[in-house]
């Protein structure tokens, strides 16, 4: 059952060929042998997940499954569990379990999934790749490599096929990245468009919660149950309708494929990976514009200015405890100490100006095709990335094209094209107007009717 | 890590400074992480600089609020 994704075991579950019983029977062992394996789990949740399949198993034998009956899930450990201790993988948390879930796992677990697992991650979704209290988490594709982050156990849970999905949060890639560099799908919804109620807080700009899945129908299936206003997060207000074409083509579709920035320190890798994705949705139907975003360079170290001057202040109610926090926390939520308040006035002065530049661009394309990131996946211990051969650092490299959506609050769909020669994926992303989260997700999903690249499997881990 | 003179923006305060600045506003930081926070505001300087300098658009982009009121429209 391991091949399932979650559509897949859904069907399983409705012909009768399986129960959410032994799903999470055989998630709970897949688990225990990846963390085994990868280092990819901070808590199994298997007395709870177990007593939830029995339920689930109940309402599929009567007739009454909700949308995700039965399904198993992970959960990134900045993200409340009722009843578990939130560590946001760091030595300074995670001492009380969670007075209540976040609005996220509430809604799932109200369609019917079960949360299995809680992931690791990096400190605080921000340290490195090495965290003090839990390690590093290693790469199914190539144990040598690093899962990518910050939702890094997330997503080498659901590449490892432990469990089909996975929830991530996003701050500057950290649900797209560990996707890309893991096989996967990974959605960075709208700013807003899914409640953070209950999500350990890293940059209230710039931050979302995102489903990581195995499949664009997954993804699209997931963030349907997650998205709408909760009444507590102030972020998250009333949304336009959800409604994706079911269409096997493409027709009518317009997709701008920018350069600048986005592939001018690229892997040729990737690049054909965004050229093969390209070729596909035209020949599905859809139409190449021209759109260029000018000022996309910036929006990486300007989005960093607005993430670490944020982070810092939130953690200046720790500031007693840096001492035991990652020194890459450290290193990089400091420098947001330190940022006069004119210079984050004008990032955020800024951010209006690339939405501008963006709606420039979405007035005549749907969607943006770009690299979800430069290389394949960072290889241990020292967290670098190889682009043609050239050595770059994790940081200087990995958010170039992602920091984009966070920074305007765009939503992003990560989404496997194939195998470099390294052995390693490659991913593209679609980028979508606000909202418009049903366009990325319909042409990721006639690019996987066409192709088969969301179906390959790492080989260490089967 | 500690900066090159000859490569560092004019105008990025020197260690002391910063740490001082720390401080002040309740951050306990030892001189090794100010030694970090100040490589990073030099290798940030460049990109930061260039938005103190770009001028706004003359299109009501001043106010923040549109960047959120983006999201909700």
């Amino acid at each position: 059952m391991s091949d399932l994704d979650v559509t897949g075991l859904l069907e399983a579950y409705s012909t009768g060929n399986l129960d959410p019983v032994e799903a999470v029977d055989d998630a709970l062992a897949r688990l225990a042998a990846a963390h085994e394996a990868l280092n990819c789990t901070i808590r199994v949740l298997d007395d709870r997940a177990r007593a939830a399949a029995e339920e689930s198993a109940h309402r599929w034998a009567s007739g009454t499954p909700r949308p995700l009956e039965g399904v198993p899930f992970g959960v990134k450990d900045v993200i409340d569990v009722a009843g578990v201790p939130t560590t946001a993988g760091s030595w300074c948390h995670g001492d009380e379990p969670a007075t209540a879930s976040a609005t996220v796992v509430r809604r799932l677990e109200d369609a019917g999934a079960i949360a299995v697992s809680k992931d690791a991650t990096t400190e605080f979704a921000v340290g490195g790749p090495h965290p003090p209290r839990f390690g590093a988490v290693r790469n199914p594709w190539d144990r040598e490599r690093w899962a990518g982050g910050s939702s890094t156990g997330s997503a080498a849970a659901v590449a490892a096929r432990a469990v089909p999905c996975a929830l991530g949060t996003d701050v500057g890639g950290s649900v797209r990245l560990p996707s890309a560099w893991c096989g996967l799908n990974g959605l960075k919804p709208t700013a807003g468009a899914v409640p953070r109620t209950g999500v350990f807080p890293l940059s209230w700009t710039t931050e979302t919660v995102g489903p990581i899945a195995r499949s664009a129908r997954d993804a699209e299936r997931l963030f349907a149950v997650l998205r709408g206003p909760d009444g507590a997060d102030p972020r998250s207000g009333p949304l336009p309708p959800w409604d994706v074409p079911d269409g096997g083509d493409l027709i009518g579709l317009r997709i701008a494929v920018p350069g600048g920035a986005f592939t001018e320190l690229c892997d040729a890798a990737v690049r054909a990976g965004v050229a093969h994705l390209v070729d596909v949705l035209v020949a599905a139907g859809a139409e190449v514009v021209a759109g260029e975003v000018p000022s996309a360079g910036e929006a990486l170290p300007i989005g960093y200015q607005v993430v670490f001057t944020e982070a810092a202040t939130l953690h200046r109610v720790d500031a007693d405890r840096w001492d035991r926090y990652d020194p890459v926390v450290v290193r990089r939520i400091s420098q947001g100490i330190v940022t006069p308040a004119v210079d984050y006035l004008r990032a955020l002065q800024f951010r209006v100006e690339l939405q501008r530049e963006l709606d420039a661009v979405f007035a005549d394309a749907d969607l943006l095709v770009v690299p979800t990131c430069p290389s394949t996946a960072p290889r241990l211990p020292e967290g670098t990335v190889l682009v043609d051969g050239e050595e770059f650092p994790l940081y200087a490299a990995q958010s170039r094209s992602t920091m984009l959506g966070n920074l305007t609050g765009a939503p992003g769909l990560a989404v496997p094209t194939g195998l470099a020669p390294d052995g390693c994926p490659v991913s593209a992303q679609l980028v979508a107007a606000p909202h418009r989260e049903a366009t990325a997700l319909w042409a990721a999903r006639v690019f996987q009717e066409r192709t088969s690249h969301h179906l390959l499997a790492p080989p260490s881990v089967l | 890590m500690t900066g090159n003179p000859v490569s560092v923006p004019e105008g990025v305060p020197g260690t002391a400074e910063l740490a001082a600045l720390a401080a002040r506003l309740g951050y306990r930081v030892d001189d090794e992480v100010v030694l970090a926070l100040r490589a990073a505001v030099v290798g940030a300087e460049d990109a930061v600089a260039r938005l103190r300098a770009r001028p706004l658009p003359a299109d009501g982009a001043a106010d923040p609020a549109h960047g959120d009121a983006w999201l909700r429209r």
